[in-house]
């Protein structure tokens, strides 16, 4: 094969690869754009106010969230993080289909709060008479922390961490939890 | 053969940024179109603090059967009257609104003195209204429609039924459903198709 691609016209392997880096690249690109980007802005008003601005691909978080051990996140989870996570879960679920909107929006003499979606993204805006915040969050990194957070609230109610309930039962039944004591990633 | 190398390569680029798309941009709307507003103006002029909530109905239909906290599990609370208010609980609401249901439109309670207070049934609509004091006194206009009335009263005899009666809401028309009014707030909540509200 080789010596065919030699052959033809001027085709040579190092052109190949090169080729085949570059669509890996775009693809790995595309990947990256698809993923959005985690934006976080904080700006102290008071004189000498520290600025922090950060800028992160959402690809990350599905990376970095791959190696957190779900049984250690469980450990420390508090009952009631567990018991609001299927609310959670169901309007994460909701909010990636939702049109452009503004969800929440405050308006008062010293802050200005805005929740909004936007392209699939969820901002939060606060501006109030100490601090401006911006942050953007794509939803698709949301939902992977979700994931984690899940396999998490798993092991806390496979130790009986989980309080009172069990979140994952409407009716607030004990011991119905489905995956008991099994291995979770 | 460069033919046969580069079609692939057209063809995956092709399919790479198609499935990117903007970042996260979602791939379907929302399956209800109706969204439920809230306004609140406490205080008036610059001083006022204004807040705005808008809540699509599907999210809530959604969401509500996911809460479970105290007193409130698949998308119904539980009530529990005592004290003062514990005769309540021999009220059998359920009767009373199925005779309210079958009854012809009118006022059925018109309660006049310091306060004035009407209920009435309209239209397929229970009313409600209530005037504070003289003029400048705090009026409360509530306008729910019946199936919604009835949804939130399907549950057993001590429980509202959350999930069903915002089910009934976004099965029902758009409209204002309360207005409070005094001196110092100013509380709207409605439900209609727009996701913005003014």
């Amino acid at each position: 094969m080789l010596r065919i691609f030699g052959n033809e016209r001027g085709f040579s392997l190092s052109g190949g690869m090169l080729a085949a880096a570059g669509v890996g690249a775009i693809l790995a690109g595309s990947f990256v754009y698809s993923q959005g980007l985690i934006r976080v802005s904080v700006s102290e008003k008071n004189p000498g106010g520290d600025h922090f601005r950060i800028a992160v691909p959402g690809v990350v978080v599905p990376v970095a969230m791959a190696f957190l051990p779900a049984r250690e996140i469980g450990k420390h989870m508090p009952a009631e993080a567990i018991q609001h996570l299927p609310m959670i879960e169901a309007a994460l679920d909701h909010l990636r289909t939702l049109p452009d909107c503004t969800l929440v929006q405050v308006d008062g003499p010293d802050e200005h709060v805005r929740v909004r979606v936007r392209d699939g993204q969820m901002l939060v805006d606060v501006n109030d008479s100490g601090d401006e915040v911006h942050v953007t969050l794509p939803m698709g990194s949301l939902r992977s922390v979700m994931s984690k957070l899940e396999s998490a609230a798993q092991y806390a109610g496979a130790q009986g961490n989980a309080g009172e309930s069990c979140p994952w039962s409407h009716d607030g039944h004990h011991g119905d939890h489905p995956h008991g004591s099994e291995e979770i990633d | 053969m460069k033919r046969l190398v580069a079609v692939p390569g057209i063809l995956i680029l092709a399919l790479g940024v198609a499935a990117a798309g903007p970042a996260g941009k979602s791939t379907s709307k929302s399956s209800s179109d109706k969204w439920l507003h809230v306004h609140v103006q406490d205080g008036s002029g610059e001083e006022a603090e204004r807040v705005k909530v808008n809540v699509p109905l599907s999210l809530a239909e959604a969401v509500i059967p996911a809460i479970n906290v105290d007193k409130f599990h698949g998308g119904k609370v539980k009530i529990e009257v005592d004290g003062e208010d514990h005769g309540i609980q021999d009220v059998d609401f359920r009767k009373v609104l199925q005779a309210l249901r079958d009854t012809k439109d009118g006022n059925f309670v018109t309660v006049e003195g310091k306060d004035n207070i009407q209920v009435a049934k309209q239209g397929g609509y229970l009313i409600a209204k209530v005037r504070e004091g003289s003029g400048s006194g705090t009026k409360v206009d509530v306008k729910v429609p019946f199936q919604v009335v009835e949804a939130l009263l399907s549950g057993k005899d001590n429980e509202l039924n959350i999930a069903a009666a915002v089910r009934a809401l976004g099965e029902h028309g758009d409209g204002v459903l309360v207005t409070v009014d005094d001196q110092k707030s100013k509380v709207r909540i409605w439900v209609d198709s727009e996701n913005e509200s003014e």
